[in-house]
């Protein structure tokens, strides 16, 4: 049994100190997800809740999938339920000084407008195409990993990212593909 | 342009995500911690509730079964078989009619004396004794007063 398995099944049976130990080890990339997810508005908040729902969701968890796995879909549930709820910006709508702040004053201006669209185009997707955007070319997971996170045939996530795809084709005027 | 190159440029546009506190702060491990403590604690009561309850669920059962036995008790004569419901019956020289719902309330009630019997069967008897005074001449009452007798013989030995 690995190190992180045997700290499943510690926590699994109610050990906190053991759950504490793998939500530090997995806490970067949970928040790394949630913030290409969610944006950082209520970060932190959204972190804890990930991890408060994982904790409550162990006794569940029969190691089917990785524990990151696990914590992943807990986090795009939660993220897809809070953009939901927001209004997405409009494809033309300025990103309300959030425009490439890495650009600065002697940035490439080119760059920065890129980068600003690339934002732009990729927050103004439905939540579900945006998830699926993110976790398979952002994070770089595999198809198969992305449909256990969503917990959505990989069929469906397959027609998620080409929906996504052709989406972002449309809005930033260059078609994207595989 | 490849999707995991746009995948690419949308993360370095956002960069990293900012800093927060510990997502496992102490305050919330200790809270997870009662939490665990209290679902264990409900877990128990909810196991031990379930026990008493069918622990006296099956007394209630068997002891009502006992009572309600085919008539294996000694001096106790065998049971006719029961008449229709719908024929009244005679029982005996007075003749009075017993339905099969009358027959069964006072083979409740002699069930439910036996039951409070079981801490005091002075107090069981003397109830039904009620009964009997009240139902002298039906089947169910003479049967009662046999087993009633019966138990009585039973003590004395």
């Amino acid at each position: 049994m690995t190190d992180e398995a045997a700290r499943v099944e510690r926590a699994r049976r109610g050990d906190a100190a053991a759950f504490a130990e793998l939500a530090e080890a997995h806490r970067d990339r949970v928040r790394r997800v949630l913030f290409r997810l969610a944006g950082a508005e209520a970060l932190d908040d959204h972190e804890q809740e990930v991890f408060v729902a994982a904790w409550r969701a162990l006794p569940a968890y029969r190691g089917e999938a990785a524990f990151s796995t696990f914590l992943l879909r807990i986090a795009a549930r939660r993220a897809r339920r809070w953009i939901s709820r927001r209004r997405r910006p409009a494809p033309n709508e300025p990103l309300d000084g959030r425009a490439d702040a890495r650009a600065g004053p002697d940035g490439d201006a080119a760059r920065g407008e890129r980068a600003a669209a690339v934002r732009l185009a990729v927050e103004s997707l439905r939540p579900a195409l945006r998830a699926a955007f993110v976790l398979r070319y952002v994070e770089g997971l595999d198809g198969k990993t992305v449909a256990e996170v969503l917990g959505r045939p990989e069929g469906t996530v397959r027609s998620l990212l080409f929906a996504a795809r052709r989406e972002l084709s449309r809005r930033l005027g260059e078609e994207v593909i595989e | 342009m490849k999707a995991d190159r746009l995948g690419e440029a949308y993360g370095e546009a956002l960069g990293a995500p900012p800093d927060g506190a510990p997502a496992f702060r102490p305050a919330l491990v200790r809270a997870i911690a009662r939490d665990a403590a209290r679902r264990r604690r409900a877990r128990w009561a909810l196991a031990g509730g379930l026990g008493l309850a069918t622990a006296a669920a099956t007394l209630v059962m068997l002891d009502f079964l006992w009572m309600t036995r085919p008539h294996s008790r000694p001096g106790v004569e065998p049971r006719p078989p029961a008449p229709r419901a719908s024929a009244p019956r005679d029982h005996g020289a007075i003749g009075t009619a017993v339905s099969d719902d009358e027959e069964a309330a006072l083979l409740l009630a002699a069930a439910i004396v036996r039951l409070e019997g079981l801490g005091d069967p002075e107090a069981g008897r003397e109830r039904l004794r009620l009964v009997l005074r009240d139902h002298p001449h039906s089947a169910a009452a003479r049967e009662a007063a046999a087993r009633l007798d019966g138990d009585s013989s039973g003590d004395r030995r």
